[in-house]
């Protein structure tokens, strides 16, 4: 253990009791009943070295940025496809791919303004690329206050180490939001509410960035533009940029679905228009799919003509006739994942089922191939965990946080999620797991 | 980045009733810390006269069950408990007005409220932090709040909120006077929200001196309709 964190381990009750003040929670339905929760805060950090860092830092900017023009891409000219390098099966059956997005060009060309990259480091010191976020990747305002709390609590901490301050993230989110605003109007969050699992960080990013925390029924379109509403009737302030932690088809009722609560009516014309930015852009859930996290690496090359730096985790698409029998031979092996799930679920480990239920799963691969796709199970490292008195190992992974404006800028921190069951390789909040700081090192 | 200082209707409401809840955790600790010590040399049934003065009926069986409820019986409104939790859920919607430094002392009160009540607790001592928290709200909010208008939003529900729990305790009209002075200072410079009339016309009410049962009925009836959110 690196020097200095005996200290921050025995003032941890500290540390709890300010997480409790500060409201640091998140939410989960399950069975339809909405459950807050204290986030479990573990704290021992990731720690990334400076050597890692410069590893990482580069690959992940090389990612975004190729991911961008991916979807620049696949909304006007399809390059891509046509030139054989992505199947359009996989473009245009995600369930991610909007038809309303085609010909809009946001604000500089940047879909994705905020992109979560998920992250795990193997027992060999390689990294590999798990998932890719970009519609609405959640969870940086956990080091960051985590961050202010251990250094409030332990400065002996930071002072014998020489960590990178990550409390800089709600100023690169206030940056990029300036320059998508590009002068029409205010920056607005706009939040789903109180109930959304999230809910924390959305107020919190509000507070840190100075952007107006937005609930539906707050923001509506009038004469082309979309305003924030006052008490009166006609008072009313012009909204430049809206980083919406609301999913694209409740955005719009208007052009999606069309009961929805959540969004605003009109937007998406204004956004059409120019009017008004929205981050994530719409329709980037094309580019975060499942299937095409596989062809990741080739967009590097297409794209910008360079090397891919990261790689992702070896894995395999049952469309492709020689993965398909490969997957065949190996179910029991590999990790299988349905493309359109997220945040832990659909996550199936081959070793983990009875002859029955892998023989169900083979049955669901035969009988739609691009629903799927499969992974050797990487033997990542542990990290140490504080459980009781003592300290145990557990499978942990890191999202790493892009911000993308004018220029694209790579956080030096990141959000290390750790499973607290020791058998499961599973790390998502939504499924118990914990998080700890991640210490870029200088 | 380029600011705003609207406030949407839906916040105005919030911040409102932020006031008024915080306000009744304060002054419904501070009644029954005095009920309490009345309760030392009186009859133990004097519980059920602080009890109805919040209209409704006693429904506690024992001097002991009576002390609970009224702590920590989240289903019963007037509850400490659940004012607290009042003020904490409009407060959460707030964060980036109020600011996570004065949202904390709400976050506190609560779970310290919580614990208490999972330990049964019923010494009023024990809760001492929970209205030197209130304090610290209202003082953190006048400290860091910016927006001038959302701090007079929250003092006006604060301040409603006081005048209805003199009028409830029949505390003298001068006290109550006093309050709706405050008040009016503050209705001053939210014209959007305040019902001047209304205010005159408890004026007037008090302007007798003396109010009995009827009177204060209807006095509860204008507090509660001077301010419009």
């Amino acid at each position: 253990m690196i020097k200095g964190f005996k200290d921050l381990l025995d003032n941890r009750d500290r540390v709890n009791n300010w997480m409790e003040r500060f409201g640091v929670r998140f939410g989960v339905y399950k069975h339809g009943v909405f459950n807050e929760q204290l986030f479990p805060f573990d704290p021992v950090a990731r720690v990334i070295s400076r050597q890692d860092w410069q590893y990482l830092e580069p690959g992940l900017r090389q990612r975004v940025r190729a991911l961008n023009m991916f979807l620049l891409d696949i909304y006007h000219e399809k390059r891509i496809v046509r030139d054989g390098i992505v199947p359009e099966e996989f473009v245009y059956a995600s369930k991610g791919y909007m038809p309303e997005c085609e010909g809009i060009t946001p604000q500089g060309g940047v879909y994705a303004h905020i992109a979560g990259i998920d992250l795990v480091e193997g027992k060999d010191g390689q990294w590999y690329v798990l998932e890719d976020n970009l519609r609405i990747p959640s969870g940086a305002s956990y080091p960051m206050i985590a961050r202010t709390i251990t250094r409030k609590v332990s400065p002996y901490t930071f002072a014998t180490n020489d960590v990178a301050d990550n409390r800089d993230y709600a100023d690169l989110l206030r940056e990029m939001m300036e320059q998508m605003a590009a002068g029409r109007g205010i920056s607005v969050i706009l939040t789903p509410g109180r109930f959304n699992s999230a809910y924390f960080e959305h107020s919190y990013f509000a507070e840190k960035t100075g952007a107006v925390l937005a609930y539906p029924g707050d923001l509506f379109v009038e004469d082309g533009a979309v305003y924030y509403g006052g008490l009166n009737q006609d008072e009313k302030t012009r909204v430049g940029c809206i980083y919406r932690r609301v999913s694209d088809e409740y955005m719009d009722p208007l052009a999606f679905v069309p009961d929805s609560l959540l969004g605003i009516p009109g937007v998406m014309q204004v956004y059409r228009e120019g009017g008004v930015a929205l981050i994530n852009a719409m329709g980037n859930g094309v580019a975060d799919d499942k299937g095409i996290y596989y062809f990741v690496p080739k967009m590097v090359k297409y794209y910008l003509g360079e090397e891919p730096i990261l790689h992702n985790a070896p894995t395999y698409l049952p469309y492709f006739k020689e993965d398909y029998d490969y997957v065949m031979d190996n179910l029991a092996r590999l990790v299988i994942k349905d493309v359109s799930e997220a945040g832990g679920y659909g996550v199936v480990f081959g070793r983990d089922l009875d002859a029955e239920h892998l023989a169900e799963l083979r049955q669901l691969i035969i009988s739609d191939p691009r629903r799927w796709i499969a992974q050797e199970v990487i033997d990542f490292k542990d990290l140490q965990i504080v459980e009781g008195e003592e300290l145990v190992w557990r499978k942990a992974d890191l999202r790493a946080f892009v911000v993308s404006g004018q220029d694209t800028r790579v956080w030096k921190s990141g959000l290390t999620r750790f499973s607290r069951n020791p058998a499961s390789f599973v790390v998502n909040s939504s499924q118990g797991g914990g998080f700890k700081d991640t210490w870029v090192m200088e | 980045m380029t600011q705003s200082t609207i406030i949407s209707a839906a916040n105005a409401n919030r911040l409102y009733w932020l006031g008024r809840y915080e306000e009744r955790v304060y002054t419904t600790l501070h009644l029954l810390r005095k009920c309490y010590d009345k309760m030392i040399d009186g009859e133990p049934a004097d519980y059920a006269s602080f009890w109805r003065r919040f209209d409704v009926d006693n429904t506690y069986a024992s001097v002991e069950e009576f002390e609970l409820g009224m702590l920590y019986d989240e289903h019963h409104p007037s509850s400490v408990l659940s004012a607290q939790l009042g003020a904490l859920d409009n407060a959460m919607l707030l964060r980036n007005s109020i600011t996570s430094e004065t949202l904390s002392y709400l976050e506190m009160s609560v779970a310290r409220l919580r614990r208490c009540k999972a330990e049964r607790r019923m010494n009023i001592t024990d809760l001492q932090p929970v209205t030197d928290w209130a304090l610290a709200f209202f003082g953190s909010a006048e400290q860091r709040i910016e927006n001038t208008m959302a701090l007079d939003i929250i003092q006006a529900g604060r301040i409603t909120e006081h005048i209805d729990m003199l009028l409830r305790f029949d505390y003298p009209v001068e006290r109550v006077s006093f309050a709706l002075d405050a008040l009016q200072q503050r209705l001053e410079r939210l014209p959007e929200l305040a019902d001047m009339a209304v205010a005159g016309q408890i004026r007037a009410r008090l302007g007798g001196g003396i109010y009995n049962a009827d009177v204060r009925n209807e006095l509860l009836g204008l507090i509660n309709g001077v301010v419009r959110v």
